[in-house]
């Protein structure tokens, strides 16, 4: 028996969340990994990779050179082809993701963090009572703390008692690609709504720099069958970008549920996609993981005493989380909810309605307010589900 | 059972995410646990880009549009 190393804090998944879990937790002076499955992080990006400025410097200082467009207004395109567009009245940008990750974990590094690509943890298993074992093929070593950012499979997080598993109404099963074309809008964010073109979901074009954009669609699980996602991008991008040059395609899971409770089982900690963290009506998570990933790194390193963890005090981490980002999930979900039952007619009505008004007043706020007020059972049913 | 075609698996876990039985691991490449599979099909709807399908091409009686439980 090899002796087995021992780290004060153990991070697992090196997306945005676990990062800046290790960031916060080597700033707070404790011995800490970083342990990634694949060789490098941030690759492949599975995103949109569009952000608000406010929620992500409330974590991260912007750089410039992550900066691939900046966001002038937000286009919602309805079933039957009716364009609405709002004017940008937040600060956002598409952002260079695996730039962005890549420069993150240097961070994380040069404080100390011990980085560990191309290792897959395979279980965590509570060791004694002070820490965790976690096992791979590759490396084992023993934890007092562990964070769970492994992103949507969430399957380690199951092991340790976690019901992760996604209801198919809170999934949506997504693909997407860069297309270089010259259709392409400059700095529009364009989201295009129909059952035919994304049942549930729908499809996104955002533009990154030059002639290029990064577009994708979500369908809601509930509604998904064998490969609709990749079939539907293919047929969208041949309709809208006919013989674009199309690279980088890929798919991934978005959870669009509740976070997951508690978000702290004895010295394990989940962040990010993990812990089901998403604003459900934008299917945005960026912003979501970098703070929970910051929180949770800090609440940790905070929690030692004389080198010991004391499990107590990380409870403050679902305090903090939910009184910044869940309250507000818990209002995209609800907002979801009612959505999901209203077909394609309903959103050309307030397509319709809004476009009446004059676009210079237009807000998303307006849009919202116009929906409810087309359908008062929406704002009824909204408030059920807040209750 | 459900069939993997790993030449189409962009190793995503969407399939891992929604199994509710934890019979799907992801470690370079999906692998399913015969023993732990109750062929819900779920994985096969929920993947992205179609690489898990039902192993003899039929969905188990009972379970066809089942989509949640």
């Amino acid at each position: 028996m090899t002796d087995i190393r021992e780290f004060d804090i153990a991070v697992i998944g090196g997306g945005p969340a676990g990062i800046m879990a290790a960031i916060h937790a080597a700033r707070g002076g404790r011995k800490v990994c970083l342990v990634d499955r694949k060789k490098s992080p941030g690759y492949p990006v599975r995103c949109g990779e569009a952000i608000g400025l406010k929620g992500f410097t409330s974590s991260v200082s912007l750089k410039p050179e992550w900066i691939k467009s900046k966001i002038t207004r937000m286009k919602l395109v309805s079933p039957s082809g009716l364009a609405v567009t709002v004017p940008n009245s937040y600060e956002g940008y598409v952002v260079d993701r695996e730039k962005m990750e890549s420069d993150l974990t240097d961070e994380a590094v040069s404080l100390g963090a011990e980085f560990m690509p191309d290792t897959s943890i395979v279980s965590v298993t509570p060791a004694d009572s002070r820490g965790y074992l976690c096992a791979s093929r590759e490396a084992s070593f023993e934890a007092q703390c562990v964070i769970l950012a492994e992103g949507v499979e969430s399957r380690l997080a199951r092991g340790l008692g976690w019901a992760t598993s996604l209801d198919l109404r809170d999934v949506h099963s997504c693909a997407f690609a860069r297309v270089a074309h010259d259709a392409v809008e400059q700095g529009a964010c364009v989201f295009h709504l129909g059952t035919r073109l994304a049942p549930g979901g729908y499809v996104w074009v955002f533009h990154r720099g030059g002639n290029t954009a990064n577009v994708g669609l979500g369908v809601v699980g509930a509604r998904c069958k064998r490969g609709m996602p990749k079939d539907l991008l293919e047929a969208f991008i041949r309709e809208k970008f006919p013989g674009a040059r199309v690279s980088d395609l890929h798919c991934a899971g978005v959870p669009m549920g509740r976070w997951l409770r508690p978000l702290v089982r004895g010295g394990v900690m989940l962040a990010g996609d993990a812990a089901h963290m998403m604003n459900c009506t934008s299917g945005a998570g960026i912003a979501y993981a970098l703070y929970s990933g910051k929180t949770a790194g800090a609440v940790a390193a905070e929690a030692f005493e004389n080198g010991k963890l004391r499990r107590d005090p990380l409870k403050r981490y679902q305090e903090q989380w939910a009184s910044f980002y869940g309250k507000q999930q818990g209002r995209s979900y609800a907002i979801k909810e009612a959505l999901i039952d209203f077909a394609d007619p309903f959103l050309d009505d307030v397509a319709r309605a809004v476009t009446r008004k004059g676009a210079k007043s237009l807000t998303i706020l307006s849009i919202f307010m116009r929906a409810f007020w087309t359908r008062p059972l929406l704002l009824l049913k909204v408030f059920r589900l807040l209750r | 059972m459900i069939a993997v075609e790993r030449s189409r698996c962009d190793e995503c876990a969407t399939c891992v995410a929604v199994c509710p039985v934890d019979a799907i691991l992801l470690d370079a490449g999906i692998t399913i646990d015969g023993g732990k599979c109750i062929s819900c099909g779920k994985c096969v709807d929920v993947c992205p880009f179609g690489a898990l399908s039902p192993d003899d091409g039929v969905v188990p009686p009972g379970t066809e549009g089942r989509n949640h439980d």
